[in-house]
């Protein structure tokens, strides 16, 4: 599939203007030739998956001479924030559909959780 | 005219007497599967019950156009002079009003449907694409992992779909309990649950004060949880489970004390798998009482249908 595939691209990308340093930006050209040493792909692939992330808003970009210089707008771990945030508190929008394997619960009911699963693993533990 | 009336006030029984006696008989959820397949049976036979009276009464005005007298004569115009005396009206602009009426609610219904639906998608794929931007990948090509401090284990549609793990919950469980927890969340995908959710979420936000939709899609939601504990106790056995739901909650406890945030679908899950296996008896009745429900639904526009059928002949030309 080729969603999938440009994900995975996406995804690739991102590590890279990650793994430099927060200050620093790179061409297409430059994350093409790190991407080219351990991959078979297309310059014009990694160029068009870096216009998207830029459309996207993963990458910022500044024109210099002929190119653009890319960086990336959040670090990793201010996305991996902002996704938890999402997840666990809804973003503040209810519309995020997900299936937790445990749902975000307040004091009572986490006590009242603990009390049911005490017994089995006592039990168990006795045996 | 008469059968779009009949499978009207099907829906409406429906509406009044599934979700009492829905959430009374899948409360034990003995049968999560079967229990799930009543819900979805009630929500799908009112939504397209709702349709096809739709459909039936367009057509029906259409076909009696030039005589509209004929419609109305044995059902509606009784109603009529029982409800408001207007005779002056033209038969013809009430009928146009009544098919207007039904096709504009029909078409409204469906389009808002089809807007929530993709809303929901959009915002689930968008969500499981930048999971895997900013996740580790492991072995498993559906588990990304993200760098958190919250404790969380949960699965997302997309394409393709996402396993999250966190790496504070991560911390919390052991190998087995991290099995046990992957095993819940992959039945999820594998049953194609997060979709059925999204389905369920958007039927419940267009119709918000039709109690069938939103008790439907909470009870449902649960019992698919249940259907994925199943999965995972099968493959991991029930300690694994159930130590890692202790797990997951422990850690969890002191960020989610802020919430506060009433949920008692995760207790029902844990009393439920603690309980030792109900008697076979017990099954059985749980498994009759639901299967007889889903019957009655299912066959209830039918047999509307054939009645509305047989007495039309009395009331229609």
């Amino acid at each position: 599939m080729r969603s999938r595939g440009f994900g995975e691209l996406e995804s690739v990308v991102m590590d890279r203007v990650w793994s430099r340093d927060e200050d620093t930006s790179m061409t297409v050209r430059e994350v093409f030739d790190e991407l080219a040493t351990e991959r078979d792909i297309a310059y014009t692939t990694v160029m068009s998956t870096m216009d998207n992330l830029h459309t996207k808003g993963w990458l910022a970009r500044e024109r210099e001479g002929k190119a653009y210089r890319y960086w990336a707008t959040l670090t990793r771990e201010q996305h991996s924030a902002r996704l938890m945030r999402e997840a666990l508190h809804g973003g503040g929008s209810p519309d995020l559909v997900l299936t937790h394997f445990l749902e975000q619960i307040g004091p009572e009911e986490s006590a009242r959780l603990a009390a049911v699963l005490r017994r089995p693993v006592k039990r168990a533990r006795a045996k | 005219m008469s059968i779009a009336v009949c499978l009207l006030l099907y829906s409406a029984a429906v509406l009044v007497f599934g979700p009492p006696v829905l959430t009374r008989l899948t409360r034990s959820a003995h049968a999560p599967h079967l229990a799930i397949a009543a819900w979805l049976a009630a929500i799908a036979s009112v939504l397209s019950t709702w349709l096809v009276a739709a459909v039936l009464i367009v057509i029906d005005v259409a076909r009696h156009w030039d005589s509209p007298a004929a419609v109305l004569a044995a059902c509606i115009t009784r109603l009529h002079a029982v409800a408001a005396g207007d005779v002056g009206i033209a038969p013809q602009s009430g009928l146009l009003a009544l098919a207007a009426a039904a096709s504009a609610a029909t078409a409204t219904l469906g389009v808002r449907l089809a807007r929530a639906v993709v809303r929901l998608r959009d915002t689930a794929h968008e969500h499981a694409r930048a999971v895997r931007i900013v996740g580790r990948r492991t072995a498993d090509e559906h588990v990304m992992v993200l760098e958190a401090h919250e404790p969380a284990a949960y699965c997302v549609a997309g394409r393709p779909p996402a396993i999250v793990l966190t790496t504070a919950a991560l911390a919390a469980l052991d190998d087995e309990q991290i099995a046990a927890v992957l095993a819940h969340e992959c039945a999820h995908l594998a049953g194609h649950h997060p979709q059925l959710v999204s389905a369920l979420r958007a039927v419940s936000t267009v119709l918000p004060r039709v109690r069938l939709m939103t008790v439907g899609a909470a009870e449902v939601s649960r019992l698919l949880e249940m259907c994925a504990d199943d999965a995972a106790v099968r493959l991991h056995g029930r300690s694994a489970l159930l130590s890692g739901l202790m797990g997951l909650a422990g850690a969890a406890s002191a960020p989610a004390a802020a919430l506060g945030a009433a949920n008692v679908a995760v207790l029902s899950r844990a009393e439920r798998l603690v309980a030792s296996p109900p008697a076979l008896a017990v099954r059985a009745r749980a498994w009759t009482a639901l299967a007889i429900s889903l019957t009655v639904i299912a066959a209830g526009p039918i047999i509307t249908a054939v009645l509305a059928a047989s007495g039309a002949l009395l009331c229609s030309p």
